[in-house]
């Protein structure tokens, strides 16, 4: 039995050199500390390793993963003070898009977008990672959140352009 | 076609190709909207962003704590083509070769002799005619398996099925602590004739940093028929392993 024990370990081993990489980019986007998210990346896989009896047969290995990585930051998330909701004034005139472009272009090291991205709620923050992820289709994002494909992509249309405008005001309120 | 319309439509549009990607109303749209284009550019920007990277040693320490925190061993269950494996390792085994391998495994299979006929039932699958019996089969190889990576390497370069030749990618994953594997990533990428193996071959040989494969690497990014999206994936792919290690 020795052998097969190891051997479990191995396999965990394994899935974890292959996605442990995207999983802690997707976590550090999320919360944007790294020590901290080399934590949750561990704990993701140990659940892995305890859970693989839940995996569905039939479904993909990935959406499965995102999903008990999603667990693992709610469980993280339940232990801080609740998301400050975000204020974006409803009734600010669109940014002109010329002036957003420029702004956008001269964003060299994406250090604006990123706190833009920061800035978000959680839920619309998860949504332009998880969907801007080439591993995931909108059907798995659907799945993960329990909604449709096409319900997704409005959510994630929606999500972008409060990027936008969060990035604009950002930009403003510095300049 | 409205401003939400086309919105929309450039949320499926290829990342690699951005503006050129789009055709027909859209593409009309774009050239006439500015609010739109500002929209596809962010799109453009979020996508690009760089992946951030965990510390060097992570992966050693993740290794040590599963050492120490391996659960109890699982009682041997019986599964339906007559080998005693764990539960468990047939679950994670599964994960290892994702949906298209746990397909195959829930058909009926051939009953195998126990023991040492293991091996050569499992070889038997991996020959066999049916595409089924072949992911079956290479969801059964363990690293302790090493005489099969040659018929590996067979089945990602001829296999008629493009999932089996996928399966197989995953399964040399099992053999990457052996040099025999890297140092024929390269060739094995020259040969490749199908853009999903090709680039499923990049992910292998950027986990394992085979530099060697990188010659194949730039004559793929070159000269392959990939989409935009898998083209970014294989530069990508070279610009990391052109970095020193760390
Ligand atoms: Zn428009």
């Amino acid at each position: 039995m020795a052998h097969v024990q190891a051997g479990e370990t191995a396999h965990v081993g394994t899935l974890f050199h292959r996605h442990h990489r995207p999983l802690f980019g997707y976590l550090y986007r999320m919360n944007g500390h790294g020590p901290l998210c080399e934590d949750l990346v561990q704990e993701v896989f140990l659940r892995v390793l305890r859970y693989a009896h839940t995996f569905k047969p039939g479904s993909a290995f990935k959406p499965w993963l995102y999903q008990i990585a999603r667990n693992v930051l709610a469980d993280h998330w339940k232990r801080l003070p609740p998301e400050v909701p975000l204020a974006l004034d409803s009734a600010a005139e669109p940014p002109d898009p010329d002036h957003f472009l420029q702004r956008l272009e001269a964003d060299q090291d994406h250090h604006n977008l990123l706190s833009a991205l920061a800035c978000l709620p959680r839920d619309k923050r998860e949504l332009l990672l998880l969907s801007r992820n080439p591993d995931l289709s909108y059907e798995d994002i659907a799945g993960l959140l329990q909604s449709t494909p096409g319900a997704i992509k409005v959510r994630v249309h929606r999500a972008l352009n409060d990027l936008k405008a969060v990035f604009f005001r950002n930009q403003e309120v510095r300049s | 076609m409205n401003c939400e319309q086309a919105q929309l439509e450039c949320l499926d549009l290829d990342q690699a190709q951005g503006l050129d990607g789009a055709v027909g109303e859209l593409k009309a749209h774009l050239e006439g909207c500015a609010e739109c284009r500002a929209y596809l550019r962010l799109d453009d920007h979020l996508r690009a962003l760089p992946t951030p990277e965990p510390s060097p040693d992570l992966e050693a320490r993740f290794m040590a704590r599963l050492r120490i925190q391996a659960p109890p061993t699982p009682r041997p269950v019986r599964v339906s083509w007559g080998w005693r494996v764990s539960g468990l390792a047939a679950a994670l085994l599964l994960l290892i070769g994702g949906a298209a391998l746990d397909r195959a495994l829930r058909r009926e299979a051939p009953r195998a002799e126990e023991g040492d006929a293991r091996m050569q039932g499992t070889l038997r699958l991996v020959h066999s005619p049916l595409s089924a019996d072949r992911m079956k089969g290479l969801a059964l190889l363990d690293a302790g398996d090493r005489s099969v990576q040659e018929t590996l390497f067979s089945l990602v370069e001829r296999d008629p099925d493009t999932q089996v030749r996928l399966a197989a990618v995953e399964a040399l994953y099992l053999f990457e602590g052996d040099p025999r594997l890297r140092s024929q990533l390269g060739a094995a990428l020259s040969r490749q004739d199908r853009p999903e193996v090709q680039v499923a071959l990049v992910d292998l040989v950027v986990s394992l940093r085979e530099r060697r494969a990188l010659e194949a690497m730039r004559r793929l990014e070159r000269e392959g028929k990939l989409s935009g999206g898998q083209r970014s994936r294989v530069q990508a792919a070279i610009a990391q392993l052109d970095q020193p290690p760390m």
